[in-house]
């Protein structure tokens, strides 16, 4: 095993490093948060904190022959691409800046101390670009999953806007739509005709003046029974 | 998450941690050290697939 036989490494600075979670909001008091993807899918973390070994208490993480501690990878654009992943097509891609013990791979780390720089949101799932985070209809024990919703997609949905977000996290994380992320190949609509927006407003209306013709149907209906009874 | 192989291990502290709070964070992807490439070192570690 080289790697175990060189020299443990003590760079001047902390590592930056990008990987993707789970924007999760607490059900009590509004406090935001991130869930991690598989292992760590089940424990929230802020915006600094401190990894612990998920199978035992008895060595600190990241330890080798564990898959314990903190994961992120050295590209940007890897971390995009894993976003595409059907699995994750809800997280938020954040910026970290990886300290404490670790154990460096190929193409990232795994650590012990993590502090989150910035939150990066990629899509709506219709392609078009976000405008905020929505219930995504999961979640933990006293937290709410989010999910990256557009302006339209969320025009019915409670809404929790980047900087409302932000302010949850502790106002200290910029929280942006993720303007590098790929969406769809073409113009969200390509072809075909914008629709518009559903209004509340019509579709209430229009319910009305249904429910007015299928009186004036009955009427008729009505009316029609009593000149055929007539006839007979 | 697939890392790939193992490369090195060491501590490295975020001294910025402690003013964090206090100041405006430093621009994204140039206050600190992008995580250095891959050494020729070649372990024989499974490689990690979880993501934390």
């Amino acid at each position: 095993m080289l790697a175990s036989r060189a020299a443990p490494e003590r760079p001047d600075r902390p590592f930056t490093g990008f990987k993707l979670a789970h924007a999760v909001v607490a059900s009590e008091d509004g406090q935001a948060g991130f869930a991690g993807l598989t292992m760590g899918a089940q424990r929230v973390y802020g915006t600094t904190a401190e990894a612990a070994c998920i199978w035992t208490r008895r060595h600190a993480p990241p330890r080798r022959r564990c898959s314990c501690g903190f994961y992120c990878l050295n590209s940007l654009a890897e971390a995009r691409a894993l976003s595409c992943a059907t699995e994750n097509r809800d997280a938020v891609l954040l910026e970290v800046t990886a300290s404490g013990r670790f154990i460096r791979y190929e193409r990232g780390l795994r650590y012990s101390r993590q502090r989150v720089r910035a939150v990066r949101v990629g899509p709506c799932g219709c392609g078009r670009p976000a405008r905020g985070l929505a219930d995504a209809g999961r979640g933990l024990v006293g937290w709410r999953g989010l999910m990256p919703v557009c302006a339209g997609c969320g025009a019915s949905r409670a809404l929790i806007t980047f900087g409302g977000f932000a302010t949850r996290l502790g106002g200290q994380i910029p929280v942006t739509p993720d303007e590098g992320a790929a969406g769809w190949p073409g113009q969200a609509g390509e072809g075909l005709p914008d629709a518009g927006l559903p209004d509340a407003a019509a579709i209430a209306a229009l319910g009305a003046e249904m429910a007015l013709v299928h009186a004036r149907l009955d009427h008729l209906q009505a009316r029609f029974n009593q000149l055929e009874g007539g006839e007979s | 998450m697939q890392l790939g192989k193992e490369v090195g291990t060491g501590f490295v502290s975020d001294d910025a941690e402690a003013t964090v709070g206090e100041e405006v964070a430093a621009p994204p992807e140039t206050a600190d050290a992008p995580a250095p490439d891959a050494s020729a070192l070649v372990a024989s570690e499974p490689e990690p697939t979880a993501a934390g």
